[in-house]
This record gives structure tokens, C-alpha cells and sequence, in this order.
């Protein structure tokens, strides 16, 4: 199995630690995939990620045909989760929300996004694991992003099946 | 009965510091900040060396693999230090583990 990844546009890294961590690939925000936010999507954005934690500009960018999102606070409503699953959007989790937060806020960092799995797989919505590592400390193996996904409710076959292929299909679209 | 054990390479993001006694203890200390007391006995972390300065080697319990893997992971500062953990392998035994790894260099 040939595992990916997706980084923040500030992370640096050369192609043999990417090969050291066990990644086939790692793509990085505003190069293979474009991040959208407020502007909206333009004609020439593809791939796209719809980042940010503001329910009715999420809910626009999915209309628009974002490729995937990724929710930073966690938190989504029944209409977002409805039209996430219509457009065959894929949600993504960003890990570096677990990694670079500590003690309190890292649990209930923990306890939210393991909520929206669950939430997520109800609504049978298709759904990734990604690092979005804003620097190298962030970065993960594909071992330790797959604990990481087992953290949140995962089972091992999902997880690594969403690493391998789900994050690939982001930026094949 | 003798438990299994699961050797496990870690690459580090800075340098490893010279002291392997008090780098053990200081990792000891952030793994049980992790995963708490009462799991890290189920783990059983054991710095078992020091391969250069940015390499080493930890042994684990094979059921508590899992939950250390995930520790190295979420720490992010040994010795009051910004020192991230990056897990490159795991093997059975630290001989296959680092044979495979020098195989490839």
C-alpha cells in the first residue's frame, strides 16, 4: 500500500525524508491542491481544499465543488454533513490540530474531531487523515498517522485504506 | 513466560543529547505524560540505543507497540526542548531492524 500525505504551503522537506516516513507522496497546500477560504473557488483551482471553521462559507465552497474539506474547529451541522455527502466531498482531518495543541486543549481537541468521525461515518461521508503539518515538527510517519486515525475511531483497515487511497483521490479529481 | 517485544527506529527532528541516561528518563517521563501511568507499564518503553544523533532505538511490550507509536507522535518537547519523533520502523528483533536499515543506506 503507497501512502500520501497533504502539508501546509510553510512545511519544508526533501524527497528523502518523505521516503523515510513512508510516504509514496506528500502534497503540499497551494501547489498540488489549492487551499480556498473566503475568495471562493475560481475556474482554474484544482484540486481544491475548503479550509476554514465558518459553517456557511464551508457550506458555499462544497456547492461550488471543492474537492475536499477540512474543518479546523471540528465542528459541523446536519446541512454541511448533507451537502458534504451529495457532492461526494471528501472530509479531511487535519492531525496537526492533535499534534501541536497540549494537555486540555488536546484532549478536547481529541474528543471533537473523534465526534465527527463517528458523525461522518454515520453519514456515510467518504473521509481522510491528513498531517497539514504547518513545519517539519508537525510532519508524522504513515505509522504514526495511522495511530492517530485509530485515536479517533478508526479501525486499521480504514485508516490505512483512507491514507493510501482516499488522500490520493483528492488530488487525482 | 517471556513477553514478545516489538524494537521500534525513531528518527529525531534535532539532536540527541550526549547524556543517553538522562534523554531515557526525560522520554520516560513525557511518554507517561502521554498516555498516562497506568498504560505506560503495559507499554514498557525501554531506550534500548542510541544509533547516532539523530537515530535510536526504543523497545516496547508487542500489545503496547501501538500505544507508543501514537505517544511518539504526540510529544513534541524532551528537556524543555522542541524535539519531534518521527517512527521509521518496527521489527521483531533489533538485529533485522537495523541491518534492514543500514541494507538501504
Amino acid at each position: 500500500m503507497q501512502f500520501y500525505d497533504i502539508v501546509s504551503e510553510t512545511c519544508q522537506f526533501d524527497d528523502d525524508f518523505m521516503k523515510r516516513l513512508g510516504f509514496k507522496d506528500i502534497f503540499t497546500i497551494n501547489k498540488e491542491v489549492m487551499a480556498v477560504g473566503a475568495r471562493g473557488i475560481a475556474n482554474n483551482d484544482s484540486p481544491t481544499i475548503a479550509l476554514g471553521k465558518e459553517t456557511g462559507q464551508l457550506l458555499n465552497l462544497v456547492k461550488q465543488g471543492a474537492t475536499a474539506v477540512a474543518i479546523t474547529d471540528s465542528y459541523i451541522d446536519r446541512k454541511l454533513m448533507e451537502a458534504i455527502k451529495e457532492q461526494g466531498c471528501i472530509l479531511c482531518f487535519p492531525m496537526s490540530v492533535i499534534t501541536s495543541s497540549y494537555g486540555v486543549e488536546r484532549t478536547r481537541n481529541i474528543y471533537k474531531m473523534s465526534k465527527l468521525f463517528a458523525h461522518a461515518r454515520k453519514a456515510k461521508v467518504d473521509v481522510t487523515f491528513v498531517s497539514m503539518a504547518k513545519d517539519k515538527t508537525h510532519m508524522n510517519s504513515c505509522m504514526q498517522l495511522i495511530e492517530l486515525a485509530k485515536l479517533l475511531g478508526a479501525d486499521e483497515a480504514y485508516a490505512r485504506k483512507a491514507i493510501a487511497d482516499t488522500t490520493r483521490m483528492i488530488v487525482e479529481e | 513466560m517471556k513477553d514478545k517485544q516489538r524494537y521500534i527506529l525513531v528518527e529525531t527532528s534535532g539532536e540527541l543529547s550526549e547524556d543517553e541516561r538522562a534523554f531515557s528518563f526525560a522520554l520516560s517521563k513525557e511518554i507517561v505524560r502521554c498516555v498516562g501511568e497506568m498504560r505506560t507499564h503495559h507499554i514498557n518503553p525501554k531506550l534500548t540505543k542510541i544509533v547516532d544523533k539523530r537515530h535510536f532505538v526504543i523497545k516496547s511490550s508487542l500489545s503496547g507497540v501501538n500505544d507508543l507509536i501514537l505517544a511518539l507522535a504526540l510529544i513534541k518537547r524532551v528537556n524543555d526542548r522542541d524535539m519531534a519523533f518521527y517512527t521509521i520502523k518496527s521489527s521483531g528483533t533489533i538485529r533485522a531492524l537495523l541491518s534492514s536499515t543500514t541494507a538501504k543506506e
